[in-house]
């Protein structure tokens, strides 16, 4: 259930004096203890909601200067909602923390690899397709193939890359081309526009194939507008607002431009997903154009198993699955399609009539541990809540681990790997594809 | 702080698990209770044995020293002075071991209750106290502040299951107190002198708790009644009729309006109270109890009566009890809480009293609580949004905590006195009594560095924030 508070108040970036009412809001009862993956390995207050929040608290009121320490502090959050979801007074932390790590950047700058990655994310296509293109190509060279899996191993020591950590294979070609892609439905019964999101783009290209053709044999055509960008959730999590805007601006202006406007968005990345339903509104809240533009297409958007189950309906699917897959499925929940969409339901729904057995994790809505850049920039506390994840997906017995976040398979598939096993991790749409024999 | 104090203190701890800086203070400066105050150091042992080694350093240099579970206490118990050091026991939290023979488990004080609660019960045992905060308070807290919980009517308070403590005095002396059998009458019964001492004592490293079976099944019902008066005499009927529920929660007409509202599910709206009770024990019995609950609330007028058959519809009849406090804090983010017992005849009475007070303060007043023992929790605020009131609301609580002691109460429950009711404690102990509390702390600690500030009147306290 989103929280009202989240966006009843003005836009984000209005720094910490907007955030009088909202830390108010906080009575420290300490309930999100019970459920902060990372201070529940770390185990200190300033690392949980509340004593974050007590910090931010302290920085408003002048009590703390703003420090590399206060930052770290800050940094040491996954954005996972856990928190906002369990705590009884919907206290917006999410909200609270971005801002505060704007008002930090600003007091104490943003440090050069953070800084770098915004802008070329918030640069837009060209320059990210450049940067994903050369990266592609010097990837040989860096980087070792793993026999039997998409996966990468690093050659040399690089910057940020630590020995263990599995590196995605970018694919040769981004599946978005320049312009815009139109792929018809012989029979089409409804047009959607696709909103990619990078990770799909660049990286997992065959879920991106995947939507495409389950979408078509189900009678519905897809447009792929081609100036889409990046979504803007790292920039946002960084508290970057001046990119993160930027990016939303793009967006919806590609996504509501020619025969794309006003049709149903659908997304197949939790957190391109929630970005679009829930925080550009709140970016664009101050903007008199795209306010409206955004609070109208989150009424649009759709991460694609809430497409497929509530707007095309598992009785018109069931009849294009030809084969069940083989072996139990589990379901790993992404805390942006679970928390921040309240979505749980659909992609079971999706998985059960693909499957013959479906095997529940425990507690299959905690974080992994990927937290957009948070894997790559505390490794150490990454894995530990990791463990975790893949001590729960190997318990459940399935031999696949279905989601509905290209950012959690690329984590979860590294954990798999360092454990040496044969699970396979993949998004809920590649399996779909695949019991309809698409793929 | 002395630099000599802090050389020493990092060397036992190492320098990882002594935090001097104040990003580190001020996210220790607090528990629920909206008491504040920064304090100096706050101090991570890692192992029980370190707990004596600091003790005896914070004593040679008279530095007071609070130990801290959650920090989810309701009354500042947590929240040491601001010259003082905050010894986070939650990272001392291993389950020692679970011993079905003797029906017991030994634990560290950090061990979540919940984390408990789910151990035993995979062995079909059973740890009763459960207070609402059991998914992030901590047993040594809830020792420490004697916590009730839900189901205190049948099973008791905290201090119900502790068999024997371990605790670490002001000299820095460890001692024992109790021990793994239920039947034990050697000296002194220290255990329980320990028991609520809201750390002003000594400090808690190691318990020894009684569990029981888990029992075979349990029922619940939900009735709602006319008016308040019908509901609080339910009670005494079933107990007439020879029915001990494990739980019997009451909500008041305030609490019914916030929780339709928050969980948009509407009850009746006539409606002036929810009780909410649950039997425990073998399925056989249970059935039977269930069926008599079922009787005399019916008896009693209940317009509507909906019982679970299955755990997630006990969930549903749960989810409106627990919803209490999120629902008013949605209304209105900080409400005064008051946590009072009276005899459970006086119930009625003191809900009468609470309407009276409502009306001539202008109160938003939301009573609700564990009816079957006696306990109501009061949440109030000013009517007018704007008002920022305080003398209004320092005299209705005046107001609320006189009149549970006129009906032969007390002025804290299950939350303790911590630093929030020190000037009232003289309304519930005479003098010699508060004397001799007083004289055995002096002799437990005469320094003073336990928790100074707590439970007696006088002393330096943090401040309430606003
Ligand atoms: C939402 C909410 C619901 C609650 N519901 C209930 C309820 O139903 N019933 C109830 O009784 N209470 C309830 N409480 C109050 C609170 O949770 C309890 O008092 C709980 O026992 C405190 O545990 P803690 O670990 O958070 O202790 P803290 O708040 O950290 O400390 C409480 C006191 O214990 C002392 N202490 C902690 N550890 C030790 C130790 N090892 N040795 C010596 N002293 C120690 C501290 O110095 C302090 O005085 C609730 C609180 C909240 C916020
Ligand atoms: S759960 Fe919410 S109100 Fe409670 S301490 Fe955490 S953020 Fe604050
Ligand atoms: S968002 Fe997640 S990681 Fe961040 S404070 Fe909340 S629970 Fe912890």
């Amino acid at each position: 259930m989103p929280h009202e508070n989240s966006v009843k108040e003005s836009g984000q970036g209005q720094g910490l004096a907007g955030l009088g009412a909202l830390l108010l809001k906080c009575t420290k009862c300490g309930e999100c203890r019970s459920v902060c993956p990372v201070f529940n390995e770390l185990g200190e207050e300033k690392y949980v909601a509340r004593g974050k929040l007590a910090l931010v608290d302290a920085l408003g009121a002048g009590e703390l200067p703003p420090t590399d320490a206060l930052r770290e502090a800050l940094e040491q959050c996954l954005l996972c909602l856990s928190c906002e979801a369990r705590c009884g007074s919907g206290v917006p932390v999410s909200r609270i923390i971005t801002e505060a790590r704007a008002e930090l950047a600003r007091d104490l700058g943003r440090p050069l690899p953070k800084r770098m990655l915004y802008r070329l994310l918030a640069s837009g296509r060209g320059m990210v397709n450049l940067a994903f293109r050369t990266g592609s190509l010097l990837q040989p060279f860096l980087f070792r193939r793993i026999p039997g899996t998409s996966g990468l191993k690093r050659r040399f020591p690089l910057p940020l890359v630590d020995r263990d950590l599995h590196v995605p294979r970018l694919a040769l070609r981004p599946f978005r081309s320049r312009e815009e892609r139109f792929f018809p439905a012989p029979d089409s019964r409804d047009t959607v526009v696709f909103f990619t999101g990078c990770l799909t783009n660049f990286i997992h290209t065959q879920t991106a194939g995947s939507v495409v053709k389950v979408l078509n044999s189900l009678g519905i055509s897809v447009i792929v507008p081609g100036d889409q960008a990046c979504c803007g959730a790292p920039a946002h999590a960084g508290g970057d607002f001046g990119a993160a805007g930027n990016l939303a601006r793009m967006n919806l202006k590609a996504l509501n431009r020619g025969r794309a406007e006003g049709k149903k968005v659908v997304v197949p990345c939790a957190s391109g997903g929630y970005m679009l339903k829930s925080v550009y509104s709140l970016l664009m809240q101050d903007d008199p154009v795209y306010g409206e533009m955004a609070a109208d297409t989150a009424q649009r958007t759709f991460d694609i198993s809430e497409y497929l189950v509530n707007h095309v309906g598992l009785g018109n699917i069931s009849p294009h699955v030809k084969s069940h897959l083989s072996g139990p499925v589990t379901c790993h929940d992404p805390c942006h399609l679970n928390r921040g969409q309240g979505i749980r339901e659909e992609p079971r729904a999706l998985l059960k009539i693909v499957c013959d057995e479906f095997a529940e994790m425990e507690d299959p809505g905690t974080c992994c541990g990927s937290g957009g850049i948070y894997g790559i920039t505390h490794r150490d506390t990454s894995k530990r809540i990791l463990e975790k994840k893949i001590r729960s997906i190997l318990d459940s017995g399935a031999g696949i681990v279905s989601t509905g976040c290209p950012g959690c398979i690329i984590q979860i598939t590294g954990g798999l790997l360092q454990r040496g096993s044969m699970v396979e991790a993949t998004h809920t749409i590649q399996l779909l594809a695949r019991a309809m024999g698409l793929v | 702080m002395n630099p000599e104090a802090i050389r020493l203190l990092s060397d036992l701890l190492g320098p990882s698990n002594l935090k001097t800086a104040l990003e580190d203070r001020i996210t220790y400066a607090f528990d629920a209770s909206g008491t504040r105050a920064i304090p100096e150091a706050v101090l991570f042992p890692r192992t029980r044995e370190d707990v004596p080694e600091i003790v005896k350093i914070a004593a040679r240099f008279g530095i007071p020293i609070t130990a801290r579970g959650a920090g989810s206490g309701l009354t500042g118990g947590a929240v040491a002075p601001s010259s003082g050091m905050v010894l986070d026991m939650s990272c001392l939290d291993r389950i020692i071991r679970i011993d079905p023979g003797n029906l017991l488990a030994e634990v560290e004080p950090g061990v979540v209750t919940a984390e408990l609660q789910a151990a035993v019960e995979r062995e079909g045992l059973f740890y009763p106290p459960d207070p609402a905060s059991g998914s992030f308070s901590t047993i040594g807290g809830n020792i420490a502040e004697n916590a009730g919980g839900m189901r205190a009517v049948k099973y008791g308070v905290t201090r119900n299951y502790v068999m024997g403590l371990e605790v670490v005095l002001a000299s820095g002396e460890v001692i024992h107190t109790g021990s793994k059998c239920l039947k034990d009458v050697v000296g002194y019964d220290l255990t329980t002198l320990f028991v609520g001492s809201e750390g002003t004592l000594g400090i808690i490293t190691r318990a020894i708790l009684r569990l029981l079976p888990l029992p075979e099944a349990r029922r619940t019902l939900l009735a709602l009644f006319p008016s308040m008066s019908k509901a609080a005499e339910t009670v005494p009927r079933l107990f007439k009729s020879r029915v001990v529920p494990s739980t019997l929660e009451f909500m008041d007409r305030v609490c019914i309006e916030v929780v339709s509202k928050y969980l948009e599910s509407g009850f009746p709206e006539n409606a002036e109270a929810v009780l909410l009770i649950e039997v425990d024990g073998r399925r056989s019995a249970v059935n039977e109890e269930m069926g008599e609950v079922h009787r005399v609330c019916k008896e009693q007028g209940a317009m509507e009566i909906q019982t679970a058959a299955s755990e997630s519809e006990r969930d549903v009849l749960w989810r409106s009890r627990r919803s209490i406090h999120n629902a008013l804090r949605r209304l209105r983010p900080r409400w005064e809480e008051e946590d009072v017992s009276v005899p459970i005849a006086s119930i009625p009475a003191m809900i009468e009293t609470m309407e009276q007070i409502r009306r001539s303060h202008g109160l938003l007043l939301a009573c609700f609580g564990h009816v079957g023992d006696g306990n109501l929790h009061i949440s109030y605020v000013p009517k007018d949004e704007t008002a920022t009131d305080s003398p209004r609301l320092g005299r209705a609580r005046h107001d609320i905590l006189r009149a549970a002691v006129d009906l032969e109460g007390r002025i804290a429950a299950e939350h303790g006195i911590g630093s929030i009711k020190r000037k009232e404690i003289g309304w519930n102990l005479d003098q010699p009594t508060l004397h001799l509390m007083e004289t055995v702390k002096h002799l437990l600690d005469p320094d003073g560095i336990f928790n100074p500030g707590k439970i007696f009147p006088g002393e330096e306290a943090g401040s309430h924030a606003s």
